[in-house]
Parts: C-alpha cells; sequence; structure tokens
C-alpha cells in the first residue's frame, strides 16, 4: 500500500489514459459520423461573403432546399443553404444570414423559408445555429481538420454518453443519422422515404403549448427585410414541404396567419411564393427525402425566373 | 492562452518538465518563471507586455525608493497609486465614464458628444494593478521589505498561475517563498495535481456545460415567462460562475503547489455560508481580504462608529461592485450585497436564525436565494434586463413549469444537480466510514474519472469569466 501511495502520480495518469483508449475505442465509429456533422455545421458557420443567393430557415429549408438545383436556372448565382435544425429568426441568424451574401455580387437574394416554429421564443432560445455557435471551439477550417485527429477525444453529451458506454444498442440512435448526407453547399440530403406522416403531430402539436408564434420576432424579421430591401437585396419568402396532418396542427396551434404574414411581408418589401406546401411527400410529416427535395427546389426555381428582374448593382460603400 | 487549451497543456508540461532544472538556483529559478510568465501572458498579445512591465516597474522603483528616502515615501505611496489607478482607469473606465458623460451632457444644454475611446482591455488588468499596489502599500507600511531584484519582484508579480484572474496573491507572503530554496515533495505534487484536476472538472464540464443555456437565457430577445425557469437559470449561472472562477483557482493553486509554492485558499464553498459575511468569508477569498485591508479599514473599518462602519461598508461593496466590470449593473449587485450585509449587522438575524431547530438550513437557504437575486444584476446587461427577470422570479406570470420542460433538456440539468447534491452532501456531512485503506485505490480511480469526465463531458471551450475583470 505504502508503495502505492509512492506511485499515485503515475497510477492516475496511468489509469486516465486506460480510460480514454477504452472510451475511444468504443465509440470510435460512431465518432466519424458525428464528426462529419460537426464539420458540415462549423462550414457553414465559416462562410463569409461568399453567396450571392442565401437560403435560411429551420431543419426544413435544410433538407429541401438544393443549392445545385437553383444554381442550374442561373449560371452566374452561387447558392448557400445556410439553414440550422430549430433555427429561429433571431437578430443573430439574421445578422449572420446577411454576413453570407457578397456584397460584389450584381444580385442578391435572401430566400427564407417560414415555419411558424421558426416564429416562436423556444427557436430562438434553443437551435442548432446558437448551438454551433457557442459550442464551436475552433474558429478556423484549418483548425477544423486539426480536429479530426483529435476524434477520439471529441466530447460527448451525457445522454450520448449513456448510449455510446453504457446501453445495450449504442447503435440503435444512429440509424437517423447514417440515413444523412452532407453536402458541401449547405443542403443536409436525408436518404429516407418512409412515409410516417402522422408520427410526429402529437409531439408538433405539444411544441406549441405556451409556445406560440411571437409579433416581436415577427416584426423583428420584417425590419430586417426592410433593412435588406433599403440595401438592394431581394427577399423572398416560402412555406417549406409539410403534410397536411401537420400544416393543419400548424395552422390551428401555432397562432400563424398565414395570410397575415403573408401580407406584411410583402408590405415590407418581401416576395413570397406560394408553392402549394402539401404537394410533396414526406417522411416524417414535415421533412423532405432526396427525390422530394430536388423536387420540390426545382419547383421554386421556376418560380423564381419567373420573378421581374431586378438587378441591384453592389453598393461601392458596402 | 486559456488553460482549458491544448496550447497550455503543451506550455505546462514543458515547464513543469523543466522546473527541477529552474528551482534549484535562485536566478535561474526568477528567469525561468519570468520569461515562461510573460511567454504564457503575450499569447494573448505582445503589446499587452508593455503595460504589465511599465506598471511593474512603477512599483519597483517606488518601494526602492521609499527605503531609500522614507521622508518622501508618502509621495512615492502616492505616485505608485495614481500609476496603478491611472492604467485601470485609462484601459477599463474611461468608456464607462464617457458614455455616463455623454448622458448627462445635454441636461446641462450642451449638444456636442464626447467619441469612445475603444481601448483594448489588457488580460487581468484589474489583479495585477491590485496586486502590485498591495505590493507598494505593504512597503509603505513597513510591513514587508522591497526587494532589490527586479526579476524577483516580477516573478512574484507576473507568475503565470495567477496573472490574469488570481487568486492576488499578497507580497509579504510570495516574495518570501519565491527567495527561499524549493523543494516540492511528492506529496506536493499529488495534493497539486488532485487541485488541478478539480479546477479542470470545475471548468470544463461544470461552468462550460452550464454556460450556453444561461447565454441562450439572456440573449434572448423575449424573456421567457416563467419563476421556475429562471430561478434554474439563475442556479445554473451561480455554479457556473462558480465553477469558471473557483476551478481557474483552483488549477493556479495546483500549478503553484506543483512548483512547491503556496497560493492562498480563494474559495471555500461560499455556497454553503449561513449569512453574507459568512458569504464573504468564503467568495474569492483574495480579493476580499485586499479590499477589507486596503479600503475599508483605511476609511476606518468598523472603529468610528455605527454609521460611518455602514458608510464605509457601502462604500466598499460598491467600489468592489465597479473592480468586476465598467458598468452600472455591477454597481447594483454591490449594492444588494452591501445592503444585505447592513441589515445583517443591524438585526442580527442569522445569529437568531440558527439558534432555532434546523435554523443552519434555512439561513444556508435564505442566503444562497438572495444571492442568486444578486447575480441577476451581475449578469444582466441593463437594469431594465435585470428588472424583467427578477419579476419573473418573483412570479409575475406564474410558475409555468412547462416552460422547464420545454426549454431544458433533462442532460442540461446533469452540471446542476451535480453540484447541488455535492454541496447538500457538504451541508449536512453525513457520518460516512472513513475508508483510510481504501483511499490509495479510490483516490487515483476518483481523480483518473475526474480527467475522463474532461475529456469526454466538457463543454464549449469558453474562456474564464473573470478574464474580462
Amino acid at each position: 500500500m505504502k508503495r502505492l501511495m509512492q506511485y499515485r502520480i503515475a497510477c492516475t495518469l496511468t489509469l486516465a489514459v486506460l480510460l480514454i483508449g477504452a472510451t475511444a475505442l468504443r465509440r470510435g465509429a460512431d465518432d466519424g459520423e458525428a464528426l462529419k456533422a460537426d464539420l458540415f455545421w462549423a462550414q457553414k458557420l465559416s462562410w463569409r461573403a461568399e453567396a450571392s443567393c442565401v437560403i435560411a430557415g429551420d431543419s426544413r429549408a435544410c433538407r429541401a432546399l438544393v443549392p445545385n438545383v437553383l444554381d442550374k436556372t442561373h449560371s452566374r448565382r452561387r447558392t448557400l443553404n445556410f439553414a440550422f435544425d430549430s433555427s429561429g429568426y433571431s437578430a443573430a441568424y439574421l445578422n449572420a444570414i446577411e454576413a453570407v451574401l457578397d456584397p460584389h455580387a450584381t444580385e442578391r437574394i435572401v430566400l427564407l423559408g417560414i415555419t411558424p416554429y421558426s416564429l416562436t421564443p423556444t427557436a430562438l432560445a434553443t437551435n442548432e445555429f446558437e448551438y454551433r455557435r457557442n459550442w464551436m471551439p475552433f474558429q478556423s477550417m484549418a483548425g477544423l481538420y486539426a480536429k479530426q485527429s483529435l476524434r477520439y477525444v471529441h466530447p460527448m453529451r451525457v445522454d450520448q454518453a449513456y448510449d455510446d458506454l453504457i446501453a445495450a444498442m449504442p447503435k440503435a440512435a444512429t440509424n437517423a443519422e447514417r440515413d444523412r448526407e452532407f453536402h458541401d453547399d449547405g443542403w443536409l440530403a436525408m436518404n429516407r422515404h418512409d412515409g410516417r406522416e402522422n408520427v410526429y403531430a402529437e409531439h408538433y402539436r405539444a411544441s406549441f403549448e405556451g409556445n406560440t408564434v411571437d409579433s416581436e420576432i415577427v416584426e423583428q424579421l420584417l425590419q430586417y427585410v426592410r433593412d435588406w430591401r433599403e440595401k438592394g437585396i431581394r427577399v423572398i419568402a416560402f412555406r417549406p414541404p409539410v403534410s397536411e396532418i401537420i400544416l393543419s396542427i400548424e395552422n390551428e396551434y401555432s397562432g400563424f396567419d398565414e395570410s397575415a404574414f403573408r401580407a406584411a411581408f410583402e408590405a415590407a418589401g418581401g416576395r413570397w411564393i406560394d408553392i402549394e406546401p402539401t404537394r410533396y411527400v414526406t417522411y416524417d410529416g414535415s421533412h423532405v427525402g432526396r427525390e422530394e427535395a430536388e423536387r420540390f427546389t426545382a419547383n421554386l426555381a421556376k418560380n423564381l425566373a419567373s420573378l421581374p428582374i431586378e438587378r441591384v448593382f453592389a453598393d461601392s460603400s458596402n | 492562452m486559456l488553460f482549458n487549451s491544448l496550447e497550455f497543456l503543451a506550455f505546462l508540461i514543458i515547464f513543469l518538465g523543466l522546473w527541477p532544472l529552474l528551482r534549484r538556483q535562485r536566478n535561474r529559478r526568477w528567469i525561468g518563471i519570468v520569461a515562461a510568465s510573460f511567454f504564457f501572458y503575450g499569447w494573448w498579445d505582445w503589446r499587452f507586455c508593455f503595460l504589465l512591465v511599465g506598471s511593474g516597474l512603477v512599483d519597483f522603483f517606488a518601494a526602492g525608493a521609499m527605503q531609500r528616502y522614507p521622508q518622501r515615501k508618502k509621495l512615492l505611496l502616492l505616485v505608485s497609486i495614481a500609476a496603478n489607478l491611472g492604467t485601470l482607469a485609462t484601459f477599463k473606465y474611461l468608456d464607462f465614464a464617457i458614455d455616463n458623460l455623454n448622458a448627462l451632457l445635454p441636461a446641462l444644454g450642451i449638444d456636442s458628444q464626447l467619441a469612445p475611446m475603444r481601448l483594448m482591455l489588457p488580460i487581468g488588468i484589474s489583479f495585477y494593478t491590485f496586486q502590485s499596489m498591495s505590493y507598494t502599500i505593504d512597503v509603505y507600511r513597513g510591513q514587508i521589505a522591497p526587494t532589490r531584484n527586479v526579476l524577483h519582484f516580477f516573478a512574484y508579480l507576473a507568475m503565470f498561475p495567477q496573472v490574469v484572474a488570481g487568486p492576488v496573491v499578497r507580497a509579504s507572503s510570495m516574495l518570501d517563498q519565491l527567495d527561499a530554496p524549493v523543494c516540492p515533495t511528492e506529496r506536493d505534487r499529488w495534493e497539486g495535481l488532485q487541485l488541478m484536476v478539480r479546477g479542470f472538472f470545475k471548468k470544463m464540464v461544470i461552468a462550460d456545460g452550464l454556460a450556453p443555456l444561461v447565454a441562450a437565457a439572456f440573449d434572448n430577445t423575449t424573456v421567457v415567462p416563467s419563476a421556475a425557469y429562471w430561478w434554474i437559470i439563475m442556479a445554473m449561472f451561480a455554479f457556473q460562475i462558480y465553477g469558471d472562477f473557483s476551478g481557474y483557482s483552483d488549477i493556479a493553486r495546483g500549478i503553484a503547489r506543483w512548483m512547491g509554492y503556496d497560493f492562498p485558499l480563494n474559495f471555500n464553498h461560499p455556497y454553503l455560508a449561513t449569512s453574507f459575511r459568512d458569504f464573504w468569508s468564503r467568495w474569492h477569498i483574495s480579493l476580499s481580504t485586499w479590499f477589507r485591508d486596503y479600503v475599508y479599514v483605511p476609511l476606518g473599518g468598523s472603529q468610528r462608529g455605527v454609521w460611518r462602519s455602514h458608510a464605509n461598508l457601502w462604500a466598499t461593496m460598491l467600489i468592489s461592485g465597479l473592480w468586476h466590470g465598467a458598468a452600472w449593473t455591477f454597481v447594483g449587485w454591490g449594492a444588494v450585497h452591501a445592503a444585505c450585509l447592513s441589515i445583517e449587522r443591524i438585526t442580527h438575524w442569522p445569529r437568531r436564525l440558527l439558534a432555532l431547530p434546523g435554523g443552519r438550513h434555512a439561513a444556508a437557504l435564505v442566503v444562497f436565494a438572495t444571492v442568486l437575486l444578486g447575480w441577476v444584476f451581475f449578469r444582466a446587461t441593463s437594469f431594465a434586463q435585470a428588472g424583467t427577470v427578477l419579476a419573473m422570479m418573483f412570479g409575475t406570470h406564474g410558475l409555468n413549469t412547462a416552460a422547464v420542460h420545454q426549454l431544458l433538456h433533462w442532460r442540461d440539468l446533469v452540471p446542476l444537480a451535480i453540484m447541488l447534491l455535492y454541496h447538500g452532501w457538504l451541508h449536512f456531512d453525513p457520518p460516512l466510514p472513513r475508508l483510510h485503506w481504501a483511499g490509495p485505490v479510490l483516490q487515483p480511480a476518483a481523480l483518473a474519472m475526474l480527467i475522463w469526465c474532461c475529456v469526454y463531458l466538457r463543454g464549449p471551450g469558453n474562456a474564464f469569466i473573470y478574464f474580462q475583470f
């Protein structure tokens, strides 16, 4: 025992290295997926003055809009999908959207995917954009790639630790992650086709309990639209694909009045495009898979092309 | 260079590896500490080093001159204090003063406005200026003799474990330690390692785990209308700032202990305090005692009558509030604590409560709840926001537990639960069997587990809160 006391520092450090090594081996495979997601979101956060067209919104816009399809109709346009899961239109997010736009582009467009949830206080308080912005320990992409070498000591949340290390079926929770395909232009393609459109209905209804569309958030968004219009940025909004069940839940419980919002949005200088969001097959009631995303974006591109041309040259003072 | 960064880990391993070669000879020891400390401090911005050197040299020469020209030592002390406070005022409070002046000018019928200077705030300036100032004051009072070696002085002033966020180490204890031969024992290194690991755990798992939730709550443009939610958020902030700051202090003390030095205890479970006086004898002890010795006592302390003692107490607490940040909300935080201390002195309520059955638990609960209310002013960005949050906490919109379920996941509450359980356990102090025989096995195992938690359960890597002060 006395000898053990003498070597307790060495014992502690050896034990710590063994524990960390064992953990790294146990969760090594899943970590690759987690790291891919980290790199995807971090790359989005690193975009500055890169696009002439920026797609914004929550997970629905993130999965439903394919920049590549939008750019096919316009050779000089560079579109990036800057949507984040559960994202609300906070001032920080709206500022970040503008920062992604290239001030020297001849035409600058912001495409806003409007969902009732994105205009609620909860969406502003907890969302992927804020979470990732606070989380990323590395500021540069070089740092992010350096991080790949640290994948084995990638941090995890407490519940994730339970799934990865203790729960009997650690892989079960990651099936959904395996369906994801991360694209450099910010599109998150989902290779899912299961049409379980009712499965999240109750969850959606509950998400609006004490959390309805906030008039201050709407007014703030409209103020940004006015400011952007003054800067020569075209602002176009649409409702992303959704099943009829979820749409009726949203309309009944969220306090969102689409026609009133549309009128106020257009009065602020924006343009609303109606592309019948319920015409697309969703895999969970509110998100579309790869093929439907391409179909939806192609339709949106057609609508965009039919809009009157409004070419605005960037102000040199920007 | 943040303590919770890979570059610091590399720096520390190299420094502690070289330390056995440096510590044996006095000059080599001082040169080693000074070089490492300036490298560490300059990592943020090398220009900061010039301010640290300038501020230190003024005090080094002022203290030396006091010994040489004792008849002019008052003047020399004034020069030293003016230089230190002038530096602090320029870099930390100038824009605050300009903003307030600009708010006043229209009332005086003056239309023009002063442009803010937007000077960069050097990291740790509040800590090292106070430390440097205490050196000249102690020399003036004859409590210590000035050192004649500038390296010795800077090894004390700039010593890297404490230069940016304390503990505010006194020259009276540190100069002697740095002068004497140092030979850390295996026990020193073990205690040092324990302190460092505990500090990293508090910072990386507890404070950084809670930080995003508190930030989200206060950054939100629409305040969540729920008393339950805001009490939880404020409890989270209480343990965030405690974990952040006491974690830093533990790491600093641990590094010093590994080197063979002793830094003073800075936090002694402040949330177990049963009175506000008790709280301030447990929270940021090195700064509280600094304010006591260099502000409260020189003002007259409690020796000049009841009203004067209350006035001195208020002055000290308001200055302490302003020291924490150049904003009126920090002064508000100081005022809350001054009011609580004053009420306590007048009513002696803790003594009366402690005499009742269960009084210790009630007193601890009252102090903790009031401290949470005080933290609202500390964390809020304006009095308006503080007022809104306080109104929510007092239930103007009801308890609304649904908001808690909606906005907080159970995993978010884990760091808070750990801290509450740990403090509860310490408070009730149950008679546990003493496992002396298992210590050598359990202690390394527990410490290895904490290291594992720091690696895998760490929160987003935020800078230490107290760096801004």
